[in-house]
Order: structure tokens, then C-alpha cells, then sequence
């Protein structure tokens, strides 16, 4: 019985990884009591990790607390890894948003929401009134474009193109959001005063609904181009969160498999 | 959410399905913050920070992942790596990094079935009953059980130093890992 009163050190954790059996049926015995003279050195082990010790604590650590929704940190990384937008050349989808002469414009402001005050423009603090409308049309799976109205049914394969009408330049920001909270954000933009597609660099922007189910609204977010109009964007975007303090259009939509409707 | 829903979210994922994404990092960000929130030397940012690149990294060299059911283990182990390095402000983080991706497609395990994360977490919830009532137990309940404070914010509430927090909870984990070895161990000899 060499082994008796052996702890764990240098020697023994080469002998365990090399799976010597006196010493794995030794410490299999001892490790099962507290001691903490080998806890010491567990404590301490830091760099070669042959058993995978670390990562099988940390993980069975990590779940004993109730799971969380991190909606802020997802929207995060979702722009982190690439956002869902896809865009086009301006060419022929431009001549079937200017054709689409029928879609639906509508505009949701906060006052609007909360029964305040109904009307198309929200005064903001230190500035001017924005009136801002969105609407949109959708790029189907076929290739054919529809005008959307608010509550449109559209499979997860299209694409959701973004028009605006603004009365002034504007900061604004794109997000999605669902039924529980949690929004998407989408990208910021600059908006021109008139009406025009919403764009990134020379293309339209669009939202891919790929991965979506159930309804969703579509939020443009705008503020007058002024002090600190684009800071206030930029914060929204990094919150993850629909600032109430913007002028603010919907578009309600949901997403339903093709062979489901 | 299953052992085969999370092995499907790993598969729809790595071809790039943007809802397969948002479901793995729901279900995991959790462990992943908990080992950053550990460090006190790590401020919200940092900690932020670490769960980010953490779930970039995991899911850029989400295609080399091997056995879907490491995919737990294969997080927090990067979530570590970082949170080490960004504690210690080491100034070759990126290099640690890389490094590692070596590490992890060569040395992740396999667990056997004794040692599967259902009966680790028991493992786990029976140490810290067996815990004497005292500033140790209070701490890993916090931190653990709870799971919505920082190290520091514990740190806080009890009036302690940082470090003395970061230090219980590290004593604690090698009880874990204690523990955890025997039962490799066993494993291996049975
Ligand atoms: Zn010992």
C-alpha cells in the first residue's frame, strides 16, 4: 500500500493521465471523500486540462440557475454575425416599388399608441415635428413583388422591402419585433426628406424573414437630424431596445410556411 | 429544450440557420455569463464582452464541432479562456485564442454516461446541500442557484472584498471538480 496517504500533485496527474490503473483505482477511491489537500491542487490546476474537469464543472454549474431571455445581447450578436438583410441591385425591383402604386401607407406614432393625441408627426424635445410613413412590399419565393398591407401573410422565404416618407433628414433605425418582446435589430440608416427606398449604399435594403415564425412587426424609428439625434439612434441600436422618444412606424406581418396557408 | 432539439439546433446552425442561432444562444448564454460573471476582476462590459466573442467564435467554428453534445462544454471553455485572459489583461488574447482552437477540436471528450450533465448538475445540487451553513454556501447559493448576480456584485452585498468572492466560488468549483474526477475515474477502471 505505497499509495496510502497520496494526494494529487505533479507526479500522480501524469500518472492519472497516462491511466496508470493503480492510480486511477487509487484516486478514483480518494477523490470520492472531500480533501483538501487534492482540492488545493485542483484549485490551482490551470493550463493542461486532460479530463476536460474545466469545462465539465463549468457547464454543470452554468445550469443549476433558471434559463434567461438575453433578447439585448442576442441583437447583439445577431448584427455581430452578419444581419439577415439581403440587397439588391436598385434596378428592377425600383420599377416595381414605384409601379406598386397601391401599397398601403400608413403611420403609428407613441401619442397615437397611447390614445394621447392622434396625428402623423410627434414634436420632439429641442426640435421640429417629423412626419414619417413606412411602407413596404414583399419579394416573394417565385420572384414576384406583392404591396404589403399591415398584418400580410408572407412566407419565411421573402423579403421585405423597406419605403419611407419623411419630412426632414432623419436618423433612423430598422428593427423587428415579436409578440413576447424581443426585437431584432436590423440596421441604421439615414433618411432624406421626401419619399424614397430605404437603402444601404447604392442597394435596397431588405429584410429576409428566414428563420422567422408568427407574427412580427417591422419598426422604422426616426429622429430629426439634429443634436444628438444620431447618438440617441446609435443607443437604441446598442439597448437592442424601440426607443419611445422617436416618431415611430409599424408594419405588422406574419410569417407562415408556404404549405401551411 | 433536449439533448436531440439542441443536436438539430447545432445542425440547422451550422448551415447558417439564423433561428438555430438565436436558440442556442438563449439556452446557453446563461452558463457562458456565469463563468465570466465569476471573475470579479471583470466589470459588466468585459463580461459582456466575453459572451459576445465567446458566441462568435463558437458559432464561426460551429461546422468543426464533432459531437454535437460537447457543444456545452465547448462554449464555456472558450467563455473561460477569454475571461482568464481579459482578467489578467493579457495582451495576447487573440493569440490564446487561437490556440485553442487546436486544443478544442483535439481534446474534447467523450463524457461517459455517469458523468452526463444531468447527473453532474445533481452532483453539483448535492455538494452544495452538504455545505456547512456558512459565508461559503451563502456565496455559491447566490451565485449559482440564483444565478443573477456578478462575483462583485455578491461581493457588494456581503461586504467583502472582490477577489474573496472569486476565491469562494473557486474553492467550490474544485470541490466540483473533486468530485467529478472520482467519478471519471470510476468510470474508467469499471
Ligand atoms: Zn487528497
Amino acid at each position: 500500500m505505497s499509495d496510502a496517504g497520496r494526494h494529487l500533485d505533479a507526479r500522480s496527474w501524469r500518472a492519472l493521465r497516462d491511466k496508470s490503473p493503480d492510480a486511477v483505482a487509487y484516486f478514483a477511491d480518494h477523490l470520492s471523500r472531500p480533501c483538501e489537500v487534492c482540492e488545493a491542487f485542483l484549485e490551482r490546476a490551470d493550463g493542461e486540462d486532460a479530463f476536460g474537469l474545466e469545462a465539465m464543472t463549468d457547464e454543470a454549474l452554468g445550469t443549476l440557475a433558471p434559463v434567461r431571455e438575453d433578447a439585448v445581447g442576442w441583437a447583439r450578436l445577431r448584427k455581430r454575425l452578419g444581419s439577415p438583410r439581403r440587397v439588391w441591385r436598385p434596378g428592377a425591383v425600383a420599377v416595381a416599388m414605384a409601379a406598386a402604386a397601391a401599397m398601403v401607407v400608413f403611420a403609428v406614432h407613441p401619442a397615437l399608441l397611447t390614445g394621447e393625441q392622434p396625428g402623423t408627426s410627434v414634436r420632439l424635445k429641442g426640435g421640429g415635428a417629423l412626419a414619417l410613413e413606412l411602407t413596404a412590399l414583399a419579394r416573394l419565393p417565385d420572384g414576384a413583388l406583392r404591396p404589403l398591407t399591415d398584418g400580410a401573410s408572407l412566407p419565411p422565404e421573402a423579403v421585405v422591402l423597406i419605403r419611407y416618407r419623411s419630412s426632414e433628414l432623419a436618423h433612423a433605425l430598422l428593427a423587428l419585433e415579436s409578440p413576447d418582446g424581443s426585437v431584432q435589430m436590423l440596421g441604421a440608416y439615414t433618411l432624406e426628406a421626401g419619399t424614397h427606398d430605404l437603402r444601404e449604399g447604392d442597394a435596397l435594403a431588405g429584410v429576409s424573414l428566414e428563420g422567422e415564425h408568427g407574427p412580427k412587426t417591422l419598426v422604422l424609428a426616426a429622429w430629426p437630424r439634429g443634436q444628438g439625434a444620431e447618438e440617441a439612434r446609435d443607443a437604441a441600436l446598442a439597448q437592442g431596445r424601440v426607443p419611445e422618444g422617436a416618431t415611430l412606424s409599424r408594419l405588422g406581418l406574419r410569417v407562415t410556411p408556404e404549405d401551411a396557408r | 429544450m433536449t439533448e436531440e432539439e439542441v443536436a438539430t439546433c447545432i445542425r440547422r446552425a451550422a448551415g447558417g440557420a439564423q433561428d438555430a442561432h438565436r436558440e442556442l444562444y438563449q439556452r446557453f448564454q446563461g452558463s457562458v455569463r456565469r463563468v465570466a460573471l465569476g471573475y470579479s476582476a471583470l466589470g459588466p462590459a468585459e463580461v459582456e464582452d466575453v459572451v459576445q466573442e465567446t458566441f462568435v467564435r463558437a458559432f464561426r467554428e460551429l461546422p468543426r464541432l464533432q459531437h454535437p453534445r460537447a457543444f456545452g462544454s465547448w462554449l464555456v471553455t472558450i467563455a473561460r479562456h477569454h475571461a482568464q485572459s481579459l482578467s489578467r489583461g493579457a495582451q495576447v488574447r487573440g493569440r490564446a485564442a487561437e490556440d485553442l482552437a487546436l486544443e478544442l477540436e483535439t481534446t474534447t471528450p467523450a463524457i461517459p454516461p455517469a458523468l452526463e450533465l444531468e447527473r453532474r448538475v445533481a452532483v453539483v445540487r448535492e455538494l452544495i446541500e452538504e455545505l456547512p451553513e456558512g459565508p461559503e454556501k451563502e456565496t455559491v447559493r447566490l451565485f449559482y442557484l440564483e444565478g443573477e448576480l456578478s462575483a462583485r456584485e455578491i461581493a457588494e452585498r456581503l461586504g467583502l472584498g472582490k477577489s474573496a468572492v472569486t476565491m469562494r466560488l473557486e474553492r467550490f468549483r474544485a470541490r466540483v471538480k473533486r468530485q467529478l474526477l472520482s467519478r471519471l475515474l470510476a468510470a474508467g477502471v469499471g
